[in-house]
């Protein structure tokens, strides 16, 4: 049994030791920095990022966590993390069903994103910004990009559908993609019910 | 787009916009080996990597140590690099047989649309802003037989199980 490197090693060694498996041998430091690498920017490291670490006289834990500390600061970390925020509120540069309209400024919402995450934006702010940017900020341009999560969804409004339906329909949007993504519950059910004892959904 | 998504990502698992993603689906499937392998955006790739290394490199065995060094991350092995150089030799010589058109890019289209409340049908000329300051993925037609011969053996590469996770 390999010597605990941290306090999961242990825990994982007892298991793996139950069942008659030996831990298999530490990953070299390339191995190492092309995990890391690509788990927290989506790419491949550089010949010379590789060379720096592998060179690196300082221990591994040592060397590994300024590693960690230049991918966090990398525009690449907050490029990739987007990408899940994003998957949450159904980013697209168009508007959806038949006519799929072009939203051709749609992409200042995904670079608000990215730069929220470069910024290592407290959460609360994060959330605020997008329900009511508007409301709280009116004169900052970065709080009016903001709210564009409000309006993601596929919306598509055609000659043939009265003005004030349609309206109600982008706001039921609003409402169940805000329950979709903050509180993990679609809240369609909102449309026709009020009050807590609705559980129904979809 | 969400009407009209990019092939790749979709056999990759992006999720549809349409709804709410919490954590994408992970799938390991043919057509993914397909089109990583056969897509043009693989291959445009392929070419942007080899055309870099010509340019920083001087020697054939150069360029190919510098592909492993930035695709892989590590130096090939003898092995390796006579397999590569094979493959470079074998594809330059099927490039040179081969003709790529240049693909024409449009600055603009002819809409042809009917007016939803009166039906009447009209047209207009719609210019394409996307298009005026969009800089193309370096083409086939761009590069030489022996770029291009390069670029298939990158295209091996970005295909390498070195890529592969298990987890």
């Amino acid at each position: 049994v390999r010597q605990p490197g941290t306090s999961i090693d242990a825990f994982l060694n007892r298991r793996l030791n139950d069942i008659g498996l030996s831990p298999a041998p530490l990953a070299d430091r390339r191995t190492l920095l092309r995990r890391i690498t690509f788990d927290l920017t989506g790419l491949p490291p550089s010949p010379e990022e590789i060379a720096a670490f592998s060179n690196d006289p300082d221990s591994d834990d040592k060397a590994f966590a300024k590693i960690v500390d230049r991918l966090l600061a990398s525009p690449h970390y907050g490029e990739r993390m987007a990408q899940h925020w994003l998957d949450a509120t159904r980013y697209a540069d168009s508007s959806g069903y038949a006519n799929d309209y072009e939203r051709g400024t749609a992409w200042r919402y995904r670079d608000y994103v990215v730069r929220s995450f470069n910024e290592d934006k407290p959460y609360d702010r994060f959330v605020r910004e997008q329900l009511a940017g508007d409301e709280i900020d009116p004169q900052n341009p970065e709080a009016l990009i903001a709210v564009c999560f409000l309006r993601m969804g596929p919306w598509e409004l055609t000659g043939m559908e009265v003005a004030k339906v349609a309206r109600q329909r982008f706001l039921d949007d609003v409402t169940d993609s805000v329950g979709q993504t903050f509180l993990a519950h679609p809240l369609q059910c909102a449309r026709c019910h009020i009050g807590a004892r609705c559980t129904s959904s979809n | 787009l969400s009407g009209l998504r990019d092939p790749f990502f979709d056999v990759f698992n992006q999720p549809s916009p349409e709804s709410s993603c919490e954590l994408r689906s992970t799938s390991t499937v043919a057509p993914q080996a397909f089109t990583l392998f056969n897509a043009e955006a693989s291959y445009r790739r392929a070419l942007a990597l080899a055309t870099s290394v010509r340019e920083a490199t001087k020697s054939q065995d150069g360029a190919i140590r510098e592909v492993f060094l930035r695709t892989l991350g590590r130096s090939p092995t003898d092995a390796e690099l006579q397999a590569c150089s094979a493959h470079w030799k074998a594809m330059t010589a099927r490039h040179g047989k081969l003709r790529f058109e240049r693909a024409v890019s449009l600055k603009e289209v002819d809409r042809e649309a009917v007016e939803e409340n009166t039906g009447e049908k009209f047209r207009y000329v719609e210019p394409l802003e996307m298009a005026a300051d969009f800089v193309a993925d370096l083409a086939p037609a761009d590069c030489t037989a022996e770029g291009r011969g390069l670029a298939e053996v990158c295209l091996v590469l970005f295909n390498a199980n070195e890529f592969l996770t298990v987890e």
